[in-house]
């Protein structure tokens, strides 16, 4: 689904992923990696879904769209408990696998996981937040009181929509667009979401199992 | 209006039953409104009012401060109440266990009889006090049905043993089969649970799970963390997810639903606790509320059960329904329920007719809202939701149609855009049991009826955590909704046994699909009347009320209610 936000043209993906065309940069929020790894230390049961396919997921999209900047929009993992050996290890060998530029802004789950990085990651561009142009990069959206007049893209919010048709209520990852913020939907699906009741203006799509559908 | 013989006496205390938190809230705001002058005296007492209150009002029960309380079945059991003399049960009972618990708390002499008044807020509600009768004086009573090995007890069972020095699991497993419930669970039953606390399950999955460890011989929690917050989640009694009710820097005044709590706004007016309240803010799990001014108020809802007509109340129920044909037809009357409902026995017979416990009635008209079929079972919500539902989607899948279903415990009403086919095609779609289980799948969102099932199951396994006030924020990030994780369980385990638990228990709890099949098979057998009538039979009005109450908000539902009334009554 192509859309336009003053007036560069995104794309949003079905991934749960927002692509920038223009400058071949592809954008990942709420990845949560090792979130089920972070339950089951602590006696929870959550069934680990590979973070391989997550990976190869994030292949096959940068492949197809030829994706030379790739930014992880914060909450790369769930904790750094659940940061196991196998998923430095799975992450470190993307990352070398992966011939672009790949930045990260840290999100409020990473902050443990920022003072120790693990050195296999170090290719990865750790920032606060990126700007390019009129656009932020940032995980946390800005709170009402923001100077800023650019746009911004975060995500930490999760946000999902109920469909409500009869008996068919159905919940899906939402991207929620205003004037000055483009919410992300999680690209961990794994990660829970949180209903948001979107204003007249907001531009909202959900996101189906093949493509994406504006509201 | 209901006028209700309620002076109390002195050294007397009066027990007022309600079937619902809500109900119990509102009778005694209008109890109060009537009669100011009785606050001292009068007080209310349900399960989600704070614990320290509730001890109070039972404290002022015993030492017979109290004349009047209004209750819900949070005071069915317990201790005997000496000073309690007159038990009045607002609604029916709906079982004939829970009419004679309630009337067993007044006081009585061995040997002597106890009363109990009923006080119906329908027109069949009097016919089910003469049914609660019978079947008391037949000494029939429901049976309680054990529940067949539920996992999620046995999960917790093994939890709760594996404090401390823990378990031997031989042992265990003998003491086990030792509980009724659970005295067919088989070696491999006990293994799979074994191993979902020990290692999570399929180790490809879990392979970081930490819950409990073998350790000579014994289970036993993994750390002294492990099992402080077990022991925070131990318990099989779950409510919603519930938020604490505070007044603002001060005393709380017990718990709410969260999603009650979602909707409503700063200013919105509750009742709650007995008192006229003003929502202020919601905060880490407290909802903050201040004394309100303004009187017009919200009745603060629960989503709790609703409970369901039992078995043997059915039987009797329907029997009644004949003994009220025989009169309207001259017999003499049988109890004076029945004689009582004599008038508008004659307008049902006028209009359309009355079922003998040998037939099934069915009413079908036309008004401007579309073709409406009103079907009699006396046979309880469950069913007559499951059979509501399953005729609707036979119906629309024999010719297009939209249909909307609402049902009581005594039947149901479906309302269709299209004419909904013959009498014979409506019978069929009645009582054809034949791909039962398919269509019963087809015409209910099953996977959303058994995602509801599974959060109690997760709660009681301990697959997620109650919320913990105290622990809240630096817990955030082990939250895991109930939905969520049935929606990765069904991806990544879709033959986990507690899953297999949570559509068992959709099938056999929820839908009642073993009585649901019998009702089909009696319809089956019955002679089936099925009745075009002009105008709105008494039959038919709570079934009607009950579509529109969902609709419409409350003033403008009670006027309607008001000239319908008039026009099926007069």
């Amino acid at each position: 689904m192509r859309i336009l936000v003053r007036g560069e043209s995104f794309e949003l993906l079905c991934e749960r992923c927002l692509f920038w065309p223009s400058q071949s940069l592809l954008v990942v929020a709420d990845s949560h990696f090792g979130k089920a790894e972070t339950f089951q230390q602590r006696g929870l049961w959550l069934p680990s879904a590979p973070i391989q396919q997550d990976l190869s997921v994030l292949s096959s999209l940068t492949k197809r769209l030829s994706v030379r900047n790739l930014l992880f929009l914060g909450d790369l993992v769930h904790s750094l408990a659940g940061v196991t050996e196998d998923i430095v290890r799975a992450f470190a060998t993307w990352v070398t696998g992966y011939p672009g530029r790949i930045e990260m802004v840290i999100g409020n789950h990473d902050a443990g996981l920022a003072k120790r990085w693990p050195t296999a990651w170090n290719s990865v561009k750790l920032s606060e937040c990126v700007r390019i142009g009129d656009f932020l990069f940032q995980h946390q959206p800005p709170g009402e009181l923001t100077q800023d007049r650019g746009f911004h893209w975060a995500g930490h919010v999760h946000p999902v929509i109920t469909l409500d048709r009869g008996p068919d209520r159905i919940r899906l990852p939402a991207f929620i667009i205003s004037d000055s913020l483009g919410l992300l939907p999680a690209f961990s699906r794994l990660a829970g979401g949180f209903e948001v009741s979107p204003s007249a203006h907001d531009r909202v799509f959900v996101v189906g199992k093949q493509d994406v559908y504006a509201v | 209006m209901l006028h209700l013989e309620l002076e109390p006496k002195p050294d007397k205390t009066t027990l007022l039953f309600t079937n619902t938190r809500s109900h119990a809230e509102r009778w005694y705001q209008a109890i109060l409104g009537a009669k100011p002058d009785w606050a001292k005296t009068t007080a209310l007492h349900h399960g989600s009012l704070d614990q320290e209150e509730r001890h109070r009002v039972e404290g002022d029960i015993k030492s017979g401060i109290l004349r009047l309380v209004v209750s819900t079945s949070s005071l069915d059991l317990g201790v005997d109440f000496p000073p309690v003399q007159d038990v009045i049960q607002i609604g029916s009972a709906k079982s004939v266990a829970r009419a004679i618990q309630r009337a067993g708390r007044a006081y009585h002499r061995p040997g002597e009889d106890t009363r109990v008044r009923l006080c119906p807020t329908n027109v069949m509600e009097i016919l089910e006090a003469s049914a609660v009768r019978e079947a008391i004086q037949d000494g029939v009573i429901e049976e309680r049905a054990p529940r067949h090995k539920p996992l999620d007890v046995l999960v917790q069972f093994m939890l709760n043993s594996a404090f401390d020095e823990g378990f031997d699991p031989v042992e265990l497993l003998a003491q086990v089969r030792s509980a009724y419930s659970f005295r067919t669970v088989t070696d491999d039953e006990f293994i799979w649970a074994l191993q979902f606390i020990r290692s999570g399950g399929s180790l490809a999955a879990y392979s970081e799970f930490r819950k409990v460890e073998l350790d000579g011989g014994r289970y036993r929690f993994a750390s002294p963390s492990l099992a402080r917050e077990h022991r925070m989640n131990i318990g099989t009694i779950s409510s919603d997810s519930s938020v604490v009710v505070q007044m603002r820097g001060g005393k709380r005044l017990g718990m709410i639903d969260e999603a009650f709590v979602a909707k409503l706004r700063p200013g919105h007016v509750i009742q709650f606790a007995g008192r006229t309240v003003e929502f202020v803010q919601a905060r880490d799990m407290v909802a903050y509320v201040k004394p309100a001014r303004q009187r017009h108020s919200l009745a603060t809802v629960w989503t709790g059960t609703v409970f369901p007509l039992s078995v043997p109340l059915s039987r009797y129920l329907r029997e009644n329904v004949e003994y009220l044909l025989q009169a309207a037809q001259g017999a003499a009357p049988r109890s004076s329920e029945v004689a009582s409902l004599l008038p508008i026995a004659k307008i049902q017979l006028a209009r359309s007719g009355i079922p003998t416990a040998r037939q099934t009635l069915v009413e079908a008209c036309r008004t401007g809202e579309g073709h409406h079929l009103f079907v009699y079972t006396w046979e309880g919500l469950s069913v007559n939701e499951g059979l509501g539902h399953l005729a609707a989607y036979r119906l629309a899948r024999l010719s297009p149609n939209t249909i909307a279903v609402s049902a009581t415990n005594h039947g149901f009403e479906l309302l269709a855009s299209e004419p909904p086919g013959s009498p014979e095609v409506v019978r069929e779609a009645l009582t054809a049991v034949d791909d039962l289980d398919a269509d019963i799948q087809g015409s209910f969102n099953y996977p959303e009826l058994a995602k509801r099932a599974f959060r109690d199951i997760a709660r009681v396994a301990g697959l997620i955590r109650q919320g913990l006030p105290s622990a809240h924020k630096s817990a955030r990030h082990l939250h895991m909704s109930s939905s969520l994780l049935f929606d990765v369980f069904r991806e990544y385990e879709p033959h986990h046994p507690l899953l297999m638990q949570a559509y068992c228990e959709v099938r056999e709890l929820q839908l009642e699909l073993d009585r649901l099949r019998a009702v089909m098979q009696r319809i089956a057998d019955h002679e089936f009347l099925y009745v075009p009538i002009t105008r709105l039979t008494p039959f038919a009005f709570p079934l009607y009320t009950e579509r529109i109450r969902s609709r419409l908000s409350t003033e403008k539902f009670e006027r309607r209610i008001a000239r319908l009334q008039r026009e099926v009554f007069d």
